[in-house]
């Protein structure tokens, strides 16, 4: 299961993720690859994501997103829609 | 007095696209009033359902809305890809109209146009290479950089000099932000221009859930398993990403 973890991430005035907490440093985001939204099954319980795609400082590379529902930031291991259909 | 928005539309869903599309001919012209466009195009996929309705209300004299209308539709090729295609003259809707009856001729259920066909009756058409699930699109999507060159090259040289545009839309989508900096390099390459259009699909944003329940009818029965393997169709959009607007989505800052 590719479940979401809650993260620690400071974000920018605009909402972008400046830092983040990794093993209990704060590492700083030096690029950010791509950035998308998902959202979702309003019909259920409505899904409403920003995703990011990031490098911090040392080359770690992550994806995080924020719930714009609740506003809690998250890490998920991202696989494309493309990739997830493809395997299906 | 307002001002004319520079943008215009080219790509442009109403209900007439049946199963995508969840605003009426008359709801998308009183939108784009209000935001002050000129020019308006609407490509319902695979017909011309609304080009009448849309004429007659965008630029009918005595009740028009004075917005120009370009007529034009999103047909679907043989290989079920996606292409845009717009009448720039009036050889060019009859040539459009030849397009969708051939279509229909050949299956009138899953109406197809063959790629040869539209090279044939190319004249005073305007074609632009689609949305996500055009043929360049998907080419590049899998990493196949050289066949889409090929594709656009044959577009570009049997349509003739602005004939042919790459077309861009960016959705805020997983893939988008790729996919446009790939055509963008692509436009570059093969000297063809590109341009920008929103894929239209409901005149203010609250008609997203409409829409979401035309293009997945499965919603209202709550079938997850068919959900689930609709991962690639519209499903996911933010819903304020298809909405008419102003000018296109931008690829966002990263």
């Amino acid at each position: 299961m590719n479940l979401p973890l809650p993260a620690a991430v400071i974000a920018d005035s605009a909402g972008v993720p400046a830092m983040v907490l990794v093993r209990g440093t704060l590492r700083p985001v030096v690029a950010i690859g791509d950035r998308w939204r998902i959202d979702d099954e309003w019909w259920r319980t409505e899904i409403s994501r920003q995703y990011f795609a990031l490098e911090l400082e040392g080359g770690t590379r992550t994806t995080v997103f924020q719930d714009r529902m609740t506003g809690s930031w998250y890490t998920q291991q991202y696989t494309a829609p493309a990739q997830l259909s493809a395997s299906s | 007095m307002r001002t004319t928005s520079p943008y215009v539309e080219l790509h442009m869903h109403s209900c007439w696209s049946l199963r995508e599309g969840a605003s009426q001919v008359e709801e998308l012209l009183a939108r784009a009033k209000e935001l002050g466009y000129g020019t308006l195009a609407l490509t319902d996929h695979d017909g011309l359902h609304g080009a009448m309705e849309f004429a007659k209300k965008a630029y009918g004299e005595g009740s028009g809305s004075g917005i120009r209308p370009i007529t034009g539709a999103e047909l679907t090729l043989t290989d079920g890809s996606h292409l845009t295609v717009l009448a720039e003259t009036v050889e060019g809707y009859r040539n459009l109209c030849r397009l969708l009856s051939l279509a229909y001729k050949s299956d009138r259920h899953t109406p197809r146009t063959d790629r040869e066909a539209l090279f044939a009756h190319r004249a005073g058409l305007i074609v632009l290479s689609g949305c996500r699930e055009g043929e360049i699109a998907r080419q590049l999507d899998a990493g196949g950089t050289k066949a889409a060159e090929v594709i656009a090259a044959e577009y570009r040289d049997r349509l003739g000099a602005g004939q042919f545009y790459l077309e861009l839309q960016h959705h805020d989508i997983y893939g988008d932000s790729q996919r446009v900096e790939a055509l963008s390099a692509l436009s570059r390459r093969m000297a063809t221009p590109v341009v920008a259009t929103n894929n239209v699909h409901y005149h203010v944003r609250g008609r997203h859930r409409l829409n979401d329940v035309l293009v997945l009818p499965e919603i209202a029965s709550g079938d997850g398993e068919a959900l689930r393997q609709l991962s690639g169709s519209h499903r996911g959009d933010p819903a304020d990403r298809r909405a008419l607007r102003l000018q296109p989505r931008d690829r966002p800052a990263i």
